[in-house]
């Protein structure tokens, strides 16, 4: 007799909780696995002239930002992210915006509306965000000195995360995690 | 000549196939497309999903396939940049067992509590009909419908209960049996069969009868519900008592999974303020309401904190901590119509009258019907200004709003000062113009006044905000002084400070244009607005008193 009602209590609690932990989930998030893994090679042209090729950044720390015009929270994010570079910008540290599916000329008009004065590369095929495993936008990865992704942010990023995020590559510090913000989706 | 036709439909039709643009290659494309999830997609495949990235990840898959790699190395590339989300089926380990196990195990289950269930109702079945065909029983059929031999009248029928009647209907049929079988319409084989059939059908429903009298001389309450569970709760009284156990159980159950569903439900699941944003959110998942991520939502909080320490601040007196509060609103929501309007009467207090008029106009800029703002509009102009007219205006469009009686009733009071103020010659008491000495020998600098023209001084002082315009050429404007509810005469000076175009330097010759525009919106005059030309254009920058008269309205 009691066996049967401990044997009924277990399945519902455990069907209970199943459904509970279904819940907690956000089915449109993607872990990311390339945490602490090697950061994929690229080289893009550049919005302005030239192209920057990731592997001649070796030795520095890559604050890498993928971003498009139409997507509210990168504009959110924007000017931090420029004042973080003015900080950065002599401390071995560079910004890289990579733009992804997006107009030229909407994405120039970005820059200069924002004032970015860090670099941009454009990636029209949309290759290198999937090298990146890009699903949400702005997503912004950071690289350590060796060539290490350290730390991932999916959404728009404030001054806070981003001091303690370099702080931390610049140590050589893999975060244990992926971090989030507000985000879009890419199309 | 019909061969010829046929010939060349077979040969069309054989090179039509491959035509259709179904390559070999398509085809793996699709395969392995058809395998990976879109990441920006409601369960949609990448081969399915018409958006950007499931465009761009085809491209990428054919690419691959064309530098000769195998299904399986694609798929392994996407896993490593996506992981195991990428899927559509779940790959067969770990965790990923319970998906794919878990319905075959829950069908198996059901089926054996099912099949365990019946078996035991089928058990039971039997038993329930104890001696169906019962010898003593059927005697006592043949002897009754043989002893009353009317039929039963219909109102008593009706009456019966079930069982008595079932018991009267069979009755009846049997003694019209009998009468058909006397009158030749039936065969003595069919009427064998029949009555047989029917007597044990009587002689069960005899001894349902009985049964049912024997419970009732027993003493139970309980109404015929039928007969199986009647039966069965008679034979096997340990599950009569376990029964409401197990009902209070399955009851509880049924309850706490509707409560859980209904808070979950509500809790999680949300209209989706965009096509970006999830449906499944809030509290659970760590976005905020409507999509909005904490870290926004705790900036809400901490907005509404500032505001909320800058009025206590105000409330106490204490300026210099409330202008720090609200300009830390500001720094979250630039355009805080509250906390502008706030700020603004913190400078005015504190004597910087402009920058005051300018905060207030650009809450009333966002927010134009914004009581508080129209207020704090009305007294900068009134006390900091001495612009009664325009104070004057703020505040009847402040009495346009809803308004508690008594701010309305202070307001009135105001409003009616500041017309008697207007009214006693307030032309007489107009300030001088205070003259914009520090850049007085400037070179890098052009100063001069606007004045109003003669036709236009007689309307009476005019409204709005006064942009003073410095062109080079033809093209937009160079540099761009702002000056807010002017007197006129006013002085004005332009300098590098107010060159607009980035990386623009203020020298050489300009061309002056002055515009009074009502809205006090920067941009292309709108009827109403006046304007003027400097004297001598083009003016060299370092010039000094230079004269712009108002003279058009547009």
């Amino acid at each position: 007799m009691w066996r049967r009602v401990v044997l009924f209590v277990l399945v519902a609690v455990s069907l209970l909780s199943l459904l509970g932990y279904g819940f907690t989930r956000d089915a449109k998030e993607i872990p990311s696995p390339l945490i602490a893994r090697p950061a994929p090679p690229f080289a893009l042209p550049r919005l302005d002239a030239g192209t920057i090729a990731l592997e001649s950044l070796r030795g520095k720390v890559v604050f890498l930002n993928f971003w498009a015009s139409w997507c509210a929270p990168c504009r959110a994010e924007a000017p931090a992210l420029e004042a973080a570079w003015l900080r950065y910008r002599d401390r071995d540290v560079v910004f890289v915006g990579v733009d992804i599916q997006d107009k030229e000329e909407d994405a120039r008009a970005f820059l200069r509306d924002f004032r970015i004065t860090y670099p941009n590369v454009r990636d029209v095929s949309g290759k290198v965000a999937i090298d990146y495993g890009v699903w949400g936008i702005p997503e912004t990865f950071i690289i350590d000195r060796d060539g290490r992704i350290t730390y991932k942010h999916v959404g728009a990023l404030g001054r806070a995360t981003i001091t303690a995020k370099i702080e931390e590559a610049l140590r050589g510090v893999v975060s244990a995690s992926e971090g989030r913000g507000e985000y879009g989706a890419t199309r | 000549m019909l061969a010829l036709v046929l010939a060349a439909l077979v040969t069309s039709a054989l090179a039509g196939s491959p035509a259709e643009g179904q390559t070999p290659l398509d085809d793996r494309v699709r395969e392995i497309a058809a395998a990976l999830r879109c990441p920006v997609c409601q369960n949609l495949s990448v081969a399915d999903s018409p958006s950007e990235m499931a465009q761009q990840m085809r491209a990428v898959i054919r690419e691959r396939l064309e530098a000769g790699e195998s299904r399986q190395e694609v798929e392994a590339y996407f896993l490593s940049k996506y992981g195991d989300w990428i899927l559509l089926a779940p790959r067969r380990h770990g965790f990923n067992l319970v998906l794919w196990l878990g319905p075959f195990a829950a069908a198996a289950a059901g089926l054996l509590v099912a099949a365990y269930l019946v078996r035991r109702w089928a058990r039971r079945r039997p038993a329930a009909r104890p001696g169906a065909t019962d010898p003593t029983l059927l005697e006592r059929v043949r002897s009754e419908t043989a002893a009353d031999a009317a039929p039963v009248p219909a109102e008593v029928f009706a009456a019966l209960p079930p069982l008595e009647r079932e018991r009267a209907r069979l009755y009846e049929a049997l003694r019209e049996l009998a009468f058909d079988h006397r009158a030749g319409k039936l065969s003595g084989e069919d009427y064998e069969a029949m009555r047989a059939d029917y007597e044990a059908r009587a002689a069960q429903a005899l001894g349902d009868l009985d049964a049912g009298r024997a419970r009732d001389r027993a003493g139970a309450r309980r109404r015929s519900r039928g007969e199986e569970r009647a039966a069965d709760s008679e034979s096997s009284p340990a599950s009569a008592r376990r029964r409401p156990l197990r009902t209070a159980l399955a009851g509880g159950f049924l309850l706490a999974f509707g409560v859980a569903l209904g808070v979950f439900l509500v809790q999680a699941i949300r209209p989706r303020a965009s096509s970006m944003d999830s449906m499944t959110g809030d509290f659970l998942t760590g976005t905020g309401p409507g999509g909005v991520s904490p870290t926004l939502s705790m900036q809400g909080n901490a907005l509404e904190r500032d505001l909320e320490e800058g009025r206590a601040a105000l409330d106490r007196g204490d300026l210099r901590m409330a202008a720090d509060h609200f300009k830390g609103v500001l720094a979250i929501e630039p355009d805080h119509p509250a906390a502008l309007s706030s700020l603004a009467l913190i400078l005015a207090r504190g004597g910087h009258t402009d920058a005051a008029v300018e905060a207030v106009e650009r809450a009333l800029a966002r927010a134009p019907d914004d009581s508080f703002a129209l207020w704090v509009n009305g007294l900068v102009l009134y006390e900091a200004k001495r612009d009664y007219a325009g104070a004057i205006r703020a505040w009847e469009a402040l009495l346009e709003q809803p308004l508690a009686p008594d701010d309305s009733r202070t307001v009135t009071q105001m409003l009616a000062g500041a017309r008697q103020r207007l009214d006693s010659g307030a032309a007489a008491a107009a300030p001088s113009v205070p003259v914009p000495a520090r850049n007085a020998g400037d070179s890098r600098y052009i100063i001069g006044a606007v004045l109003l023209g003669d036709s236009l001084r007689a309307a009476g002082p005019p409204a709005g905000t006064l942009f003073v315009i410095a062109r080079r050429g033809g093209g937009p404007p160079l540099a761009v002084k702002r000056i807010v509810s002017p007197q006129f005469p006013v002085e004005f000076s332009l300098g590098p400070e107010d060159v607009m175009v980035q990386g623009g330097e203020f020298r050489g010759e300009v061309t002056l244009l002055a515009r009074l525009k009502r809205d006090g919106r920067a941009g292309p005059a709108s009827p109403g607005d006046l304007e003027g030309v400097a004297e001598r254009n083009p003016i060299p920058v370092g010039t000094t008193g230079v004269r712009i008269t108002l003279e058009t309205v547009r």
